[in-house]
């Protein structure tokens, strides 16, 4: 095992820090505030090769070779550090694009121009991450039903990707954006707002078989494979956004001055931080080496969730410590911390609810 | 089932209770949404309020409204003349809660004048008062009631009071102020400021006096309004002095009276922590509230939330947080009206009460799953709306300072 970046993470971590720097971190606040996104940025990111890296070169995109869920943790680190809603603009179609490996030539062909259509940026969303869509045979392929609340980017996803519950076991299949009978309401959102949101209804969408891109068995293994790699850059960004509140507040405290000395200098503030280190350390460590399992091949499902659960867990703790630090000024908008807070509570219930699947868990235990 | 709010309460609690949670429920709660997303003041529920003792000069009429002169009838019925004096600060407890149960923004917009009446109220001449209810009086340009600022806090000055650095100076019959204040409720809008400002830095705390300043007298001026994370209906707001001369005799108590410096304000807050105390815990009773009733509708693989230990023992933890807070508050402010040493006792209640509002929110936050962070449910609002809790009126870590300090008797650092 080797814990060293190579030269490809090395220069994809630094280029990708720049962009969250110089393009992600000075439109955040405002793009958060006014709930919209600024189209230009899309160029910006496809300049860096988003998202068509994760689209085989054979089908138009940039991939040769195999995909690295490491390095996507580690670029995901880094966006989430800029600003974790704009990331997920950017790659929420990743988990898409690659699990359509699995789909039949036709699919491949079908789906993957609808990801390298520049005629607008492709997002997505998995659905079905808690429980299952219903899917009804339909000639060779299916009817599919069912609702799931508060999806990020719904309205404009182009794609969506989900599991369902079929007579012959779960199938993991494709419904574009657009299909009949995908009624999509939307939310207003409080975090990642640069996303739009809204609920999904699937009122029995008819998908052909070259949508299908597995059935039984061979369902499951890709659905849990898809979850885990959404899942590990989902806990990445809140790495990413834990990294932010705790550098801003670590900042501070060294330049606030209160009883004549920086508030840095007073115990119970650098407890405070210290705490945040230390979590927000381990659980950076732990999604990597979960993504360097994931890219060897391993099963991961559960070691995944709990890692999601517990960077969820310490990123909410990280970012309410780190307003606390700021006092009056991490309650304000003039400081990125108050945005962070907000920030903080959409990872775990993104991809799948950390809550209900520790239900579930420890129920079937 | 949890012990209703009205345990052990007199009927003069009883009744301000009463009066206070139809208020919160009829006419708050139907505006706390529009408000927090339009970071607005609620103006009309500000007027309807007066009759309900919010008057924006209710401290200083000696009318405290209805809800307070029905709990002092009734007290003194049941105890005699001494109950005007024993039971306000436990009304104020109880009827904090209600109100915060209603909305902690609108609660904060409502009590923001009184927060300058007070001082006129405590240290001013009768001259002072019936001055500051004259600029009270009618209406404003916008056509809005009147309303009033105090201003205390500085960009430098935090949990720190004694770095004050807006100035006054003395010239002839007059002080000129300088310098800057930040985190002002109704600091924007306000008819009339009390401003707190140093006139002799020697005399560290004691040489900070108070000033009423009337809106357009020239060197004050109204800055920028700050977009909050929660609290939204409540207007935070810097305000400037410069070079602004004030007339000696509108110095709160005085020109002469030298005692009469910010010391008073300290004494005042080991009366106003537990009813912001008080806050946090409606704030976190609404949320407990509203999570018990969705945890029972609502059903996943087929059986309600409820009915998975995992969630009903959140559930009991919530509750055990709220009762113990609520105890705490209620007890430091029997303390409070009984005029026994509450120090510790205030600061424990407000600590207290602003971790369990963050616990229960938080928790509620995460059982609703992918809706917590929408506007589908108030209780991503109670969440922003909370967090002011552990950071106004004294930090957690200026509570745990004190109540270490009271214990112990030693600064620790």
């Amino acid at each position: 095992m080797d814990f060293e970046f190579n030269d490809v993470q090395r220069q994809t971590v630094e280029m990708m820090r720049r962009f969250a720097d110089n393009e992600l971190r000075p439109v955040a606040h405002e793009l958060d505030l006014a709930r919209r996104m600024d189209e230009g940025l899309f160029d910006k990111a496809r300049e860096l090769g988003l998202p068509l890296d994760a689209v085989p070169a054979a089908h138009g995109g940039y991939l040769e070779g195999t995909f690295s869920r490491l390095d996507r943790v580690l670029r995901n680190e880094v966006l989430g550090w800029g600003c974790a809603g704009l990331t997920h603009q950017f790659e929420s179609i990743v988990p898409i694009a690659l699990a359509l490996a699995k789909a039949s030539e036709d699919g491949q062909k079908r789906w993957f121009a609808e990801i390298t259509d520049e005629s607008s940026y492709p997002r997505g969303a998995l659905l079905g991450a808690d429980d299952p869509f219903e899917a009804d045979a339909e000639g060779d392929g299916f009817r599919i039903s069912g609702e799931q609340p508060a999806v990020l980017l719904a309205p404009s996803a182009r794609l969506f990707l989900l599991s369902a519950r079929g007579p012959a076991g779960l199938i993991v299949a494709i419904v574009p954006g657009g299909a009949d009978n995908v009624i999509i309401t939307p939310v207003d959102n409080m975090a990642w707002r640069a996303c739009d949101c809204g609920d999904v209804r699937l009122d029995d969408v008819t998908v052909g078989s070259d949508a299908v891109l597995a059935r039984g068995d061979d369902a499951v293994r890709l659905w849990n494979e898809v979850l885990s790699g959404a899942r590990l850059t989902a806990a990445a960004r809140s790495v990413g956004i834990a990294d932010a509140a705790l550098a801003f507040a670590r900042e501070y405290a060294g330049e606030r001055v209160q009883f004549g000395r920086p508030i840095l200098k007073f115990q119970a503030v650098a407890e405070m931080l210290e705490g945040s280190r230390r979590a927000v350390e381990a659980s950076r460590h732990q999604v990597r080496e979960l993504a360097w399992r994931l890219d060897r091949g391993e099963n991961v499902t559960d070691e995944v969730r709990r890692a999601k659960s517990q960077a969820a867990a310490m990123c909410i703790r990280a970012t309410i410590d780190a307003v606390q630090v700021l006092g009056g000024y991490g309650f304000v908008s003039d400081y990125p911390v108050e945005k962070y807070y907000r920030d903080a509570r959409v990872v775990q219930s993104l991809y799948g609810h950390d809550m209900l699947q520790l239900l579930l868990k420890t129920q079937a235990a | 089932m949890m012990t209703d709010p009205a345990h052990q309460l007199s009927d003069a609690e009883q009744s301000a209770r009463q009066m206070l949670h139809w208020f919160a429920e009829n006419e708050m709660r139907p505006v706390a949404d529009k408000h927090d997303r339009e970071e607005t003041m609620p103006w009309e529920l500000m007027e309807k309020a007066t009759t309900f003792g919010f008057g924006q000069t209710a401290v200083l009429e000696g009318s405290r409204g209805q809800a307070q002169e029905k709990a002092e009838e009734a007290a003194e019925a049941e105890k005699g003349s001494k109950g005007r004096e024993r039971f306000s600060t436990r009304i104020s407890v109880v009827g904090s809660e209600e109100l915060a149960w209603g909305c902690a923004g609108l609660t904060l917009a409502l009590a923001g004048s009184g927060l300058a009446a007070t001082p006129v109220a405590q240290m001013g001449t009768e001259e002072q008062k019936q001055f500051f209810k004259e600029c009270m009086a009618g209406k404003d340009e916008e056509g809005h009631i009147r309303i009033a600022a105090m201003a205390l806090s500085e960009p430098p000055t935090g949990s720190d009071i004694s770095a004050l650095a807006t100035t006054a100076r003395k010239d002839g019959d007059y002080y000129v102020l300088n310098g800057s204040k930040q985190w002002i409720t109704n600091g924007k809008s306000a008819s009339v400021y009390v401003v707190w400002a140093q006139t002799n830095k020697e005399l560290g705390r004691a040489g900070v006096r108070g000033f009423i300043i009337k809106r357009g007298t020239p060197g004050l001026i109204p800055g920028k309004k700050e977009v909050k994370l929660g609290i939204r209906a409540s207007e935070t707001a810097q305000v400037h002095f410069e070079d602004c001369r004030v007339h000696k005799d509108l110095m709160l108590g005085g020109d002469t009276a030298a005692k009469q410096g910010l010391k008073g304000t300290k004494a005042m807050l080991d009366t106003t922590r537990p009813i912001v105390g008080a806050q946090a815990i409606g704030i976190a009773r609404a949320a407990y509230e509203y999570i018990l009733d969705y945890a029972k509708e609502t059903t996943y693989r087929g059986k309600p939330l409820i009915a998975y230990q995992h969630i009903a023992f959140a559930i009991a933890e919530m509750a055990m947080q709220i009762e113990a807070s609520r105890s705490l508050v209620r007890e430091a402010a029997r303390m409070s009206d009984l005029g026994i040493e509450n120090i510790a006792l205030a600061s424990m209640s407000k600590a207290h009460a602003a971790k369990t509002a963050e616990y229960v929110t938080s928790t509620a936050l995460s059982i609703l799953g992918d809706e917590g962070w929408t506007r589908k449910h108030p209780v991503e609002k109670w969440y922003r709306d909370q967090k002011i809790y552990d950071i106004f009126e004294g930090t957690g870590q200026i509570q745990r300072r004190i109540i270490a300090r009271s214990l112990t008797g030693v600064n620790a650092e």
